[in-house]
């Protein structure tokens, strides 16, 4: 409850900053203002209860995704240090949207009534949308931000829909309060179960939903796609576990198979497209399609272990995707072509004689999104495979094994171009704090690869 | 007697004005469908929003009536118009904004689909279900519960608002 009533409050503080003359302020500030709301997100710990009505729910599981949204964030925001770009023109704008859309995340994984989870999705939808096209000069990033916001007004007039529906057959917005299963209203109850889950699939860009991601990824600017990549799809999947546990789990006969569906298509669409990209943006984003389908594979186990199953596998995705957007932000800004930065996966050439400090911290977050053990990412597939084994689908599990193995494939072309001898590139420039930011992100990668129960313990 | 012919007087006068709404709301929408010009279109639009919200005060939802005017006639269908004058800026007639039915067979048959479940599951429930007792203080009571027990969801559509108006004055800035 409380980093919501501070990230409000510090957005709009956020905007006065902006009338300021020296903008620098701005950046420690926004820094300083999520920490402030990491804080006050620990003002609840043990202390659960309900706020407003029985509008928001909070015990020490939402407090501790609360951490892990802010705490991404801020890793994500560091990236803006010093650079002088385009994308920054207004950072007091650019710094107040990701504060609200924080808000929205925030409610994403706490709320307890219907209405709560809409207008969470839509704050963090629309400052997606607007951060998407905050490089207005790239028509590139015009065309994702059009795109995107398109299908996404699309995306939330389903969810709507469902939720009216789901209002009709129940009579109440609250999840959780014993829904009446079977009957008249039954029908009308598959019709809201089926349309929020497109609604809220379309968010974590799971198969067939995804087809807006490759474009939106390419054409954002990298660190708003690292922002989209890991803060969107940590809320949307605590919001669909959190429906599909509470709401839902009495339809779950009707709801698993089109889960199950959609895991596949997800991991088959997600890996084999990633194979012919050569863009690294584009083969990051058909790897997010990919990773959205491993955690679809926990909502098929038993609910007990789903949450820290999707906990865990989101902060090594978050961790290993921000290393590698980060090692992309820090390389790409030394090649420009044609006016704009360059982002094809040869840009890596040669990294490891060039910079090895870089070249570590891309080579450990590809080997942790392949599932590579030593690293987090292992440990995370393994309790999604172990949760959708407790249900007994090994055939969803083969095939979720068999694409591992294609996605070592294609996590294994940056790396493998970043051991050529030959190299593009000249000297890159590291500022400090980026370095303490790979070095928090790799050392996260590792120390949850070996000691996994630090994280996984905590449920 | 003189109460009962009142009555009669009253329930006649509503069939009536539900037919009228009825009929425009229809009425306009096929217009829309039917006609070439999207001004006309546009006008067949407004015909039929302003008759869905004349059904809705029909049948005493009179909060959901005011909201259906304000935001669709208001303000959606202003927006389409704006949309067209500001597109439509050829010197000759030809180069005015050409309108085209696509797909009109799928969206007609959609339309019969949707059509025929409302009117299924609406004649299923309707001896189950009872229109509310309009009371007069309905919207009093939705605006008590909106300030009251409703509060955070009011704040935080304020966030939702704020982003927007800040996104747009971002992206439309130089």
């Amino acid at each position: 409850m409380y980093p919501i009533i501070s990230l409000s409050v510090t957005g709009l503080l956020t905007l006065f900053l902006g009338f300021s003359e020296n903008k620098k302020i701005v950046f420690p500030a926004s820094i300083a203002f999520l920490l402030i709301a990491l804080a006050t997100a620990f003002i609840d710990w043990n202390a659960p209860g309900f706020y407003f009505n029985d509008m928001l729910q909070v015990n020490n599981t939402s407090i501790v995704f609360w951490a892990i949204l802010i705490i991404s964030a801020i890793l994500i925001m560091g990236f803006s240090e010093g650079f002088e770009r385009f994308e920054f023109a207004q950072p007091a704008e650019y710094f107040a949207i990701v504060q609200f859309s924080l808000v929205g995340a925030i409610m994403m994984v706490s709320f307890k009534n219907l209405i709560m989870l809409f207008l969470g999705i839509e704050i963090l939808s629309v400052a997606m949308y607007v951060l998407t096209g905050a490089d207005k000069r790239n028509i590139r990033g015009n065309e994702a931000a059009l795109k995107y916001f398109l299908m996404g007004a699309f995306a939330t007039g389903i969810l709507l829909f469902g939720m009216a529906m789901f209002y009709g057959a129940t009579g109440t917005f609250n999840i959780g309060s014993g829904v009446f299963i079977g009957g008249d209203n039954s029908f009308f109850l598959w019709i809201g179960c089926t349309f929020m889950l497109i609604g809220m699939l379309f968010k974590v860009a799971a198969a067939p939903f995804h087809l807006w991601t490759p474009d939106v990824y390419e054409g954002a600017p990298t660190i708003f796609t690292a922002y989209m990549s890991t803060i969107v799809k940590t809320a949307g999947f605590v919001a669909l576990f959190k429906v599909l546990s509470t709401t839902f789990s009495g339809l779950q006969d009707f709801w698993w198979i089109m889960i199950a569906v959609l895991v596949t298509l997800s991991l088959m669409i997600g890996n084999i497209g990633a194979v012919s990209q050569n863009s690294f943006k584009r083969l990051m984003a058909y790897s997010s399609i990919s990773h959205a389908g491993f955690m679809l594979l926990a909502l098929l186990g038993d609910h007990e272990n789903a949450l820290g199953s999707i906990m865990f596998y989101s902060v090594v995705y978050t961790l290993a995707t921000i290393s590698a957007f980060g090692v992309l932000m820090v390389v790409s800004k030394e090649r420009i072509e044609k006016g704009r930065v360059y982002e094809q996966n040869d840009l890596f050439k040669g990294l490891a004689q060039n910079n090895g400090f870089l070249a570590t911290v891309l080579i450990i977050a590809m080997l942790s999104l392949a599932g590579i053990p030593l690293t987090g990412g292992f440990w995370g597939k393994f309790f999604v495979f172990r949760d959708a084994a407790s249900s007994g689908l090994f055939w969803v599990i083969i095939m979720a094994v068999l694409m591992s193995a294609i996605a070592i494939y294609y996590y294994f072309k940056p790396v493998l171009l970043s051991m050529s001898k030959k190299t593009s590139l000249e000297s890159i420039t590291i500022n400090p704090l980026a370095k303490f930011i790979f070095a928090i992100t790799t050392f996260g990668t590792i120390v949850l690869g070996i000691f996994p129960w630090i994280l996984r313990s905590l449920f | 007697m003189e109460d009962w012919m009142n009555q009669l007087d009253w329930a006649w006068l509503q069939w009536l004005a539900l037919g009228i709404f009825g009929f425009g709301a229809v009425g306009g929408a096929l217009y829309l469908f039917f006609t070439k010009n999207i001004l006309y279109g546009a006008y067949g639009l407004l015909t039929s929003l302003i008759s869905v919200g004349g059904l809705f005060l029909m049948n005493g939802a009179e909060f959901l009536a005011v909201s259906q005017i304000m935001v669709y006639v208001g303000g959606i269908l202003i927006l389409i118009m704006f949309g067209i004058m500001l597109s439509a800026k050829g010197e000759k007639k030809e180069d005015a904004l050409k309108v085209v039915n696509v797909n009109s067979l799928v969206s007609l048959l959609f339309a019969a689909v949707m059509a025929g479940g409302l009117i299924f599951y609406s004649v299923k429930m309707g001896g189950s279900r009872s229109l509310a007792e309009p009371s007069a203080e309905q919207v009093q009571d939705l605006g008590m519960s909106l300030m009251t027990t409703q509060v955070l969801v009011l704040e935080l559509v304020g966030v939702l608002l704020l982003i927007v108006l800040i996104g747009a004055s971002y992206i439309a800035k130089k």
